[in-house]
């Protein structure tokens, strides 16, 4: 300690009379610590109180690094003293060789004073977190009192200190065959103010630590306060145990990297790492024990060879292809590891040893892991190659970030040039949010016609280029590149992803006006696709719609009609087809005439029928058969069973389970059931039939009600069913004459379609839009953009999923991004399998 | 409908209801969504047209 202290030794304050300057200069170093606790112990508002129990419990885990201690108990007592107790050698008593005075008292009293300093030869200790000699000295300095209990060489000693200041001799108290040093203390209020109630949880989590940086080192911490509760911290597993704690609940990729390394230079590194599903990273670091929190040299070294290993790895083994190179912040992503480092003469940045200084130790550490890091993935290569694509992962996300972030800021680099707008956007004049529309609009000639036929006050149109010529140049694909992203993104001014804000929205409506097509079709789910992912709160605040252009053009003479879909288009056709057919009707004697209203209630009955007529071919059988199957009851069947060749028809469900009961009774309705034909499984005991019955196939006519009403409004009109259907050898009784011709009808049934032939004729001239480009200015605006006269859908979250299934659809066939992107999670990926 | 949704990105289900779903909704996470918003700037999300080859009017006029 020559180089340590300039203060000459002190008496024992009891020799009266020889109250000297060097007493006077210890009492100065007391009070310099109590003066500025800060330099010494930290902030004693917060990590103060906790330090002391650090600089206390150090002393004893030094002594546990030197083979000496096994046992440490901490306590926190009801009166708010703490205390350490350590099996280890305890302090030394005997008179201190430089001062006279006994070595507890200048350990306790004298800053600087310690065994520590010489690593080489003669210091008590080889490795030490302890270094400067100022923890127990500056504990003691911030003490109301302390005590210290010495069990050595068959004695118990005890000294008492109150501020600092020894009170009384060291005294020795009796015999015992105990071993160790105890000391108490109670932080003084005149220093923490109201702060001197330590929380256990803080303690505990720093004994833990400690107890899995020694293992076998059995850690024990009592709070009296909390009715002497208890907890014993106790690791056999060391470092390895403390990763798997560290990442307890989180989804772990593999087990834990545990590597040791003892150098050349007799620096031991041990190194436990593991990586989590997880995107934070968590390395801790310790020299000699002693954590510390801004790293540091070691830290470096770590860092340094981990980037280096993998970058070599991935390259060699070909995982890293394209100049690919993941930094090492990507391949450090959900890392949780301990790097440890225990050597002689380790400097710090502070005395809280926040940081490790000594410059050696990055090239050391980079040495020595480099190999055993290098040899671990070469014998580990599915943990090596998981967690190199895991970085490319976390690579990928940083450079989507920074795409986001260009896509906002190209908006305020623009700023001179269209006010910060896309420059194809056409704005509207209004910049009220509750009347403006954004039209997305695909194609440039459609784009033209909306702009021309839109409404410039509350009328925005953003034309989207959706179709690229793909590389191979044989395809139009649709895609939205980063410029539609960009321009989509910039004009609806809200941002994107989780910064996205409703509240800067530029518009009340954003419509999706595409073709009618498939290419139109595709382009629309690419968009709701891209809004639902991520913009969903668009969606979610009603604020998309579709908009609703015509297929139809209809030119009759000078009198122009649009029509928006097929449906229509038919209404249209039969209702025309209506005004210009008559019906005559010979069945009942007489003659009756069919014509305008009464001929199109007709029509709409035997539209129905149409209807059921489809829906039974469907079950195999035709409308004819069907109706032939009324049971002696005048029952339509219900429920067909088809139990190999043989077919039953049941008007009921009571008559389905008589049929099903003694077959299978789980086939009964409201159980589910095998799929038809299959074998059920045979029950054990149950059949003494060996063969497994085959299942029945159950059809349900659930349209028979429904069949039934058309034939009670068929009725209602004075028909009746068995002229809807062809009876071989009739004399037809009917005609349907249109302007131009009279077809004679054996039955009902073809009614419908020579009314539609006379609508088609009648219709005039069909124009089919193939896509909003073939629609002038005006044509558009009448029929799709003005808001007095369309009809705009809006779309739903529901619509908005459907759309993201469809999309999935359509990109289930590009194999190529799939298998990309599984690769990329196969980590992840296997693990949700293996759970 | 079910009330989990698939994430886009990663497949593990995410809820649906305007109260159970995360933030990152409707993906499982931030990075999720993240990687998906850089797939569309990379214009990677492409839906494959015909073959030019073919006649483009082919499948329309079906009157």
């Amino acid at each position: 300690m020559a180089d340590a202290t300039p203060l000459t030794p002190a008496l024992s304050s009891t020799v009266s009379g020889e109250y000297g300057a060097a007493q006077i200069q210890v009492l100065e170093g007391m009070e310099a610590v109590r003066k500025r606790p800060g330099m010494y112990i930290g902030d004693p508002a917060t990590t103060g109180l906790y330090q002391l129990v650090w600089e206390v419990v150090d002393n004893a885990i030094d002594e546990a690094l030197a083979g000496h201690c096994t046992q440490v108990d901490v306590a926190v007592h009801a009166d708010g003293s703490l205390s350490v107790t350590d099996n280890g050698r305890g302090i030394p008593v005997a008179p201190h060789p430089s001062s006279g005075r006994s070595t507890l008292e200048v350990v306790l009293t004298v800053l600087h004073a310690g065994g520590k300093f010489d690593n080489q030869g003669a210091g008590a200790y080889k490795k030490s977190g302890g270094l400067h000699g100022v923890g127990v000295s500056c504990v003691n300095a911030v003490s109301r009192w302390l005590e210290a209990d010495v069990y050595r060489e068959g004695k118990h000693w005890r000294m008492r200190f109150e501020r600092g200041i020894a009170i009384g001799d060291l005294v020795e108290v009796g015999p015992s065959d105990r071993q160790g040093t105890s000391v108490r203390w109670q932080p003084d209020p005149e220093v923490f103010a109201t702060n001197t109630n330590p929380d256990a949880s803080v303690i505990a989590a720093r004994l833990r630590e400690l107890a899995f940086l020694n293992s076998g080192v059995r850690i024990a911490l009592v709070d009296e306060r909390q009715e002497g509760k208890a907890e014993v911290f106790y690791s056999t597993e060391g470092l390895a145990a403390f990763v798997s704690y560290l990442n307890q609940g989180k989804g772990i990729l593999h087990p834990v990297i545990h590597i040791r390394s003892i150098t050349a230079e007799g620096v031991e590194i041990e190194l436990a790492a593991q990586w989590n599903d997880g995107y934070d990273e968590q390395v801790l670091c310790f020299t000699n024990n002693i954590r510390n929190r801004d790293g540091g040299t070691h830290l470096e070294g770590f860092r340094a060879t981990l980037t280096r290993t993998c970058n070599d790895y991935g390259k060699n083994e070909g995982v890293l292809k394209d100049g690919r190179n993941p930094t090492g912040e990507d391949l450090r992503e959900g890392l949780c590891a301990i790097v440890s480092v225990k050597m002689g003469d380790p400097k710090f940045s502070n005395q809280t040893k926040d940081k490790l200084i000594n410059s050696e130790i990055s090239g050391i550490v980079q040495t020595s892991l480099g190999q055993v890091l290098s040899d671990y993935f070469q014998e580990n290569p599915k943990v090596a190659k998981g967690l190199i694509l895991k970085a490319l992962s976390a690579m990928e996300a940083r450079e989507a970030a920074r795409k986001a972030r260009e896509l906002a800021r190209t908006k305020r680099k623009n700023l001179l040039s269209n006010g910060g707008l896309p420059e194809k956007l056409r704005d509207c004049q209004s910049r009220d949010a509750g009347i403006t529309e954004l039209f997305l609009v695909e194609g440039d000639s459609a784009g033209g016609s909306a702009k021309r036929g839109s409404d410039p006050i509350i009328q925005a149109i953003l034309p989207l280029k959706g179709k690229i010529l793909n590389v191979e140049k044989a395809r139009l694909d649709k895609v939205l590149g980063h410029s539609e992203i960009a321009a989509m993104v910039q004009a609806i001014g809200a941002g994107i992803g989780e910064e996205f804000d409703l509240s800067q929205l530029r518009y009340g409506k954003i419509v999706i006006m595409t073709d009618a097509d498939v290419d139109g079709s595709h382009i629309r789910t690419l968009l709701l696709t891209f809004f639902f992912r991520q913009m969903v709160k668009l969606i979610d605040n009603g604020s998309i719609f579709v908009a609703q252009p015509p297929l139809y053009k209809v030119t009759r003479g000078k009198k122009i009609e649009y029509v928006f879909n097929d449906k229509l288009l038919q209404n249209e056709v039969v209702r025309l087809g209506l005004d210009g057919a008559t019906l005559f009707d010979r069945t009942k004697g007489g003659s009756r005439t069919w014509q305008g209203a009464e001929l199109g209630t007709l029509v709409s009955i035997l539209q129905e029928f149409e209807e059921h007529e489809r829906v039974l071919a469907h079950k195999g059988l035709t409308l004819d058969e069907y109706m032939a199957l009324r049971d002696a009851n005048g029952k339509l069947p219900l429920y067909r069973v088809r139990q190999g060749e043989d077919d039953r028809y049941l008007a009921d469900e009571a008559a389905l389970k008589a049929v099903l009961s003694p077959i299978q009774p789980a086939l009964v309705p409201g159980q589910p059931a095998l799929p038809p034909g299959q074998a059920a499984p045979a029950e054990p005991g149950a059949a003494t039939d060996s063969r497994p019955a085959i299942l029945p196939e159950i059809i349900e006519f659930a349209e028979r009600d429904a069949v039934e009403r058309s034939l009670v409004r068929l009725a209602e009109i004075g028909l009746n069913p068995g002229l809807l259907l062809d009876a071989h050898g009739r004399i037809p009784p009917f005609t349907l004459a249109g302007p131009k011709d009279e077809t004679p009808l054996t039955h009902l049934l073809p009614v419908v379609d020579h009314v539609k032939r006379i609508g088609q004729k009648a219709l005039g001239d069909i124009q089919r839009y193939k896509g909003l480009g073939e629609m002038n200015p005006e044509e558009l605006w009448e029929t799709t953009m003005d808001p007095k006269r369309r009809s705009m859908k809006k779309v739903t979250m529901t619509d908005a999923i459907e759309a993201e299934r469809m999309f999935a659809t359509l990109m289930g066939n590009d194999v190529a991004i799939r298998r990309d992107f599984i690769e990329r999670h196969a980590l992840a990926v296997a693990k949700h399998i293996d759970v | 409908m079910s009330a989990t949704f698939g994430c886009p990105a990663c497949g593990k289900p995410v809820p649906v209801e305007p109260v159970s779903r995360p933030a990152s909704f409707p993906f499982c996470s931030p990075r999720c969504r993240l990687l998906d918003l850089g797939a569309w700037c990379d214009g990677k999300y492409a839906i494959a047209g015909r073959p030019l080859a073919q006649d483009p009017d082919e499948d329309s006029d079906h009157l």
